[in-house]
């Protein structure tokens, strides 16, 4: 399925979702001291981070494709 | 001829007064070998217990011959009415550190860790107290200002620091303030290990987080409406 495809309703759905469970995870590893669980934080920021810059990869995908059109 | 004999005879004595000394002064670090009993008529009594069965593997007979380095600094230290206990099997401690873990008395120690209720894992163990620790009698061998120390997660840096600040307390006090010592060896445990670089970029992130995310504000104002969010609570 290609992405130029895609709807845009779907791209917001997409950023809706991964926004809230990149919030989650934010907030995760910001309410709690990293000395406790240096591990357990570390993979709440990148999980936060790849699905900020995954979702960015995505859009970009889907703009380019778009303009190439 | 007569003044000289007398003069050699007071030397001879003088000699053997000064060694006797300092034959007692030694005897304040006592080394309890086989079936010795712990010496008596001491003020203070510390005793250093190897109840923790890792200390015994023959890959940590440095840091045991490391520790008993200390303690018998810390024995000189604290003067001839304070003694330092430490329980060996036989005499091999005096030749080579290569049998350290072997002739380590762990059996006695573990009688007291057991009457005194310490914890094996968490030793060894340094106990202070001013009761004489009679071994028929161990329960009550603990007097009221008595102290324990947890050796086992201290690093050699901490031990030598406790064991300097205690030589300061049975030297100038003859006793030891359980509270004043124990808050330090107790926050460098609840401090935690030294951490990593990569856990403290993670701190600093955190932190930095944080304080973004404290530092804007939202007004709103609408005629007779205002609202002023702020993303943190004012302090």
């Amino acid at each position: 399925m290609r992405i130029s495809h895609w709807h845009p309703g779907k791209l917001i759905l997409l950023w809706t979702w991964g926004g809230i469970i990149a919030g989650l995870a934010l907030t995760s590893f910001l309410s709690t001291p990293v000395a406790l669980s240096p591990l357990t934080h570390l993979l709440t920021l990148l999980t936060a981070l790849l699905i900020l810059v995954g979702l960015s990869v995505i859009t970009w995908i889907w703009l380019g494709d778009r303009k190439s059109e | 001829m007569r003044t000289r004999r007398v003069l050699l005879c007071a030397i001879f004595i003088a000699c053997g007064l000064i060694e006797w000394r300092l034959l007692m002064a030694q005897a304040a670090v006592a080394l309890v070998t086989g079936k010795q009993s712990i010496p008596r008529n001491f003020n203070t009594y510390s005793l250093f217990l190897v109840c923790n069965p890792q200390w015994l593997d023959a890959g940590r007979n440095s840091g045991l011959y490391d520790l008993y380095r200390q303690f018998q600094a810390f024995g000189r230290a604290i003067g001839d009415e304070n003694a330092a206990i430490w329980f060996w099997n036989s005499n091999g401690y005096e030749r080579s550190d290569a049998v350290l873990a072997q002739i380590v008395d762990v059996e006695r120690s573990v009688r007291f860790c057991k009457s005194w209720k310490l914890r094996p894992s968490e030793g060894p163990h340094l106990v202070i107290t001013s009761i004489y620790p009679d071994e028929s009698h161990l329960a009550a061998s603990l007097s009221k200002d008595h102290a324990i120390y947890k050796l086992g997660d201290m690093s050699p840096p901490d031990i030598s620091r406790l064991l300097a600040n205690l030589t300061d307390e049975l030297v100038v006090n003859g006793k030891v303030d359980s509270s004043a010592n124990v808050a330090p060896a107790n926050a460098d445990a609840a401090k935690g290990p030294p951490t990593t670089l990569w856990v403290q970029l993670l701190t600093a992130t955190q932190q930095t987080l944080n304080t973004f995310g404290c530092a804007w504000s939202f007004k709103v104002s609408a005629g007779p409406v205002s609202a002023d969010l702020k993303s943190c609570k004012a302090t």
